[in-house]
């Protein structure tokens, strides 16, 4: 939970505190927790909330014009707007950081969870038990997650928007 | 002959998605020859795949040099000061509920 919170708001102090709000919500939400699903996932969920409520209360969501959120048609995400020399120079920059954070805040956790695990380290194997789903499933996942993930990176934060593609 | 054969028809039937998800599963494990060979060769003829391909690389890259991701004291998660607190929190909590 603590490195979730940390790749997601970049702050060691903000995840800790962050943390701590979750385990008391889930303390007193605990008779909510019907078993469905597993508490890890019960408490990411609720971490997630607290993540949102933090980035609706520091304004950071950025100039974000769309959820990434692939649907199932993916040919929108496939051609690059912008040159690679652009990318990578805006890659350089110390904002990116920032923006690579708030795309993954703003991404659904079935999409982003994965993507840190794996960022992390963590293995194939160990992440799809985590997730309970097919380690087939996990590579499309993980697939799509960077697609947005770089879709969001040039609509938000490097200023493309929607206008601007059409008119290209 | 026959994953030749297999190869072949990948080299020549891969259309976008599919190389775009290869590049993605080429972070996660070593692709086979064929697939390599694949990407390879539509790389060479759709220029949207190859920068593609290069921006995912560049978001991969931007990551590994993040050191929150990385960074050995947040792979070993909570502090210990950290852990004292929250659990002291916890505490006050409950002696508050009860």
């Amino acid at each position: 939970m603590y490195r979730f919170a940390v790749a997601r708001t970049g702050d060691t102090h903000q995840a800790e505190d962050l943390v701590q709000e979750t385990l008391l919500a889930a303390i007193r939400a605990h008779s909510d927790f019907d078993g469905r699903s597993s508490i890890r996932t019960w408490l990411v969920g609720i971490l997630r909330r607290k993540i949102a409520d933090h980035f609706r209360k520091t304004g950071r969501s950025l100039n974000i014009t769309e959820r990434p959120n692939p649907g199932n048609d993916l040919s929108g995400l496939l051609a690059p707007q912008l040159a690679t020399s652009d990318f990578r120079s805006a890659a350089e920059r110390t904002e990116f950081r920032e923006a690579l954070r708030n795309c993954l805040a703003l991404m659904p956790e079935n999409l982003a969870e994965p993507l840190i695990r794996r960022l992390a380290g963590d293995s194939l194997d160990d992440i799809a038990v985590a997730q309970e789903i097919t380690k087939n499933n996990l590579t499309v996942r993980l697939f799509r997650a960077r697609l947005s993930l770089r879709k969001c990176l040039e609509t938000a934060w490097m200023g493309i928007s929607p206008t601007d593609e059409s008119r290209k | 002959m026959k994953s030749f054969w297999k190869a072949f028809v990948l080299i020549l039937t891969l259309n976008c998605e599919q190389s775009a998800r290869l590049v993605s599963e080429s972070f996660d494990r070593r692709l086979g020859w064929a697939e390599r060979m694949a990407v390879f060769c539509h790389h060479r003829i759709c220029r949207s795949s190859r920068e593609l391909a290069k921006q995912l690389k560049i978001i991969q890259e931007s990551f590994q040099k993040t050191d929150t991701i990385n960074d050995p004291a947040i792979e070993s998660g909570l502090q210990p000061a950290a852990r004292s607190r929250i659990l002291e929190a916890i505490r006050k909590h409950q002696l508050s509920d009860s």
